[in-house]
């Protein structure tokens, strides 16, 4: 099969909102993952929060607040 | 192909699209070196398929080992065990080896997603992925990976359908028929 990157997006958007309204996806809800992951994976895991870390410290606002620029 | 076309992918806001563009970018040298183009797995194939709905970052990849080492030190990568990685460019790919587990017929089935006109990837296929996550849900009594096998029967139903008969073979030998048959008796795939 071959779809473009788009025609994939906007399926994927349809199925989310679909499946939120059945109520079989509960955007609010912790996941939590139970499958484990191998101690190579977990390395990489660690590694790219470090790096992202470095690459946007995060810092306190004028109020005091923390600000997560890698959220932005 | 070198470094400078990878820094045009800062650009890409998006980081899933950036991904995407990366790995296009990789499999465009890797066919152009006459090799085979890789094919994304694991949770990387989730996020192409669900669009974004589902990521850690890294990108798990099959591709033929010397070209995809060769390339990958040339960019400047640098390699953990497995894992190459470009904390420059925020790139982290973790190879899994240059073939599918799951033999040739689901190599043959891959899927091909088309990014632009001159840029796609080679994806595992709906059928094949979907089987993977139930294999999680029931073995790890990993429930979201029910819900990501739920959400792929769904797109790929929308997406040109699933091959009902390879994934029920599949699911048969895996001895998970009754999750499959609980996804897809929900109206979908």
């Amino acid at each position: 099969m071959r779809i473009t990157y788009d025609e994939l997006r906007k399926i994927a958007c349809e199925v989310r909102a679909e499946m939120i309204e059945r109520g079989e996806i509960d955007p609010g809800k912790k996941r939590i993952r139970r499958k484990p992951r191998d101690p190579e994976k977990s390395e990489l895991l660690y590694r790219m929060a470090i790096d992202r870390l470095e690459q946007y410290p995060p810092y306190r606002d004028d109020k005091g607040r923390i600000v997560l620029p890698w959220f932005r | 192909m070198s470094k400078t076309v990878l820094k045009k992918l800062l650009a890409i806001k998006d980081e899933s699209k950036r991904r995407a563009y990366f790995i296009a970018l990789l499999s465009g040298e890797i066919a152009r070196r006459g090799a085979e183009l890789p094919i994304v797995v694991g949770g990387e194939a989730v996020e192409l398929y669900t669009q974004g709905r589902y990521t850690t970052g890294d990108i798990d990849l099959k591709a033929p080992k010397e070209v995809f080492e060769a390339i990958l030190t040339e960019w400047g990568f640098e390699k953990q065990g497995r894992i190459w990685f470009s904390s420059e460019y925020g790139l982290y790919v973790d190879w899994l080896g240059g073939s599918l587990d799951e033999g040739e017929e689901a190599e043959k089935r891959t899927n091909i997603i088309a990014l632009d006109s001159q840029n796609e990837v080679r994806v595992i296929s709906f059928e094949d992925l979907i089987i993977d996550r139930l294999c999680a849900a029931k073995y790890w009594k990993d429930e979201d990976s029910l819900i990501w096998a739920k959400s792929l029967a769904k797109i790929a139903g929308k997406a040109g359908g699933l091959d009902r008969q390879y994934i029920v073979r599949r699911a048969k030998s895996e001895e998970i028929s009754d999750l499959l048959f609980s996804i897809l008796n929900e109206g979908d795939g």
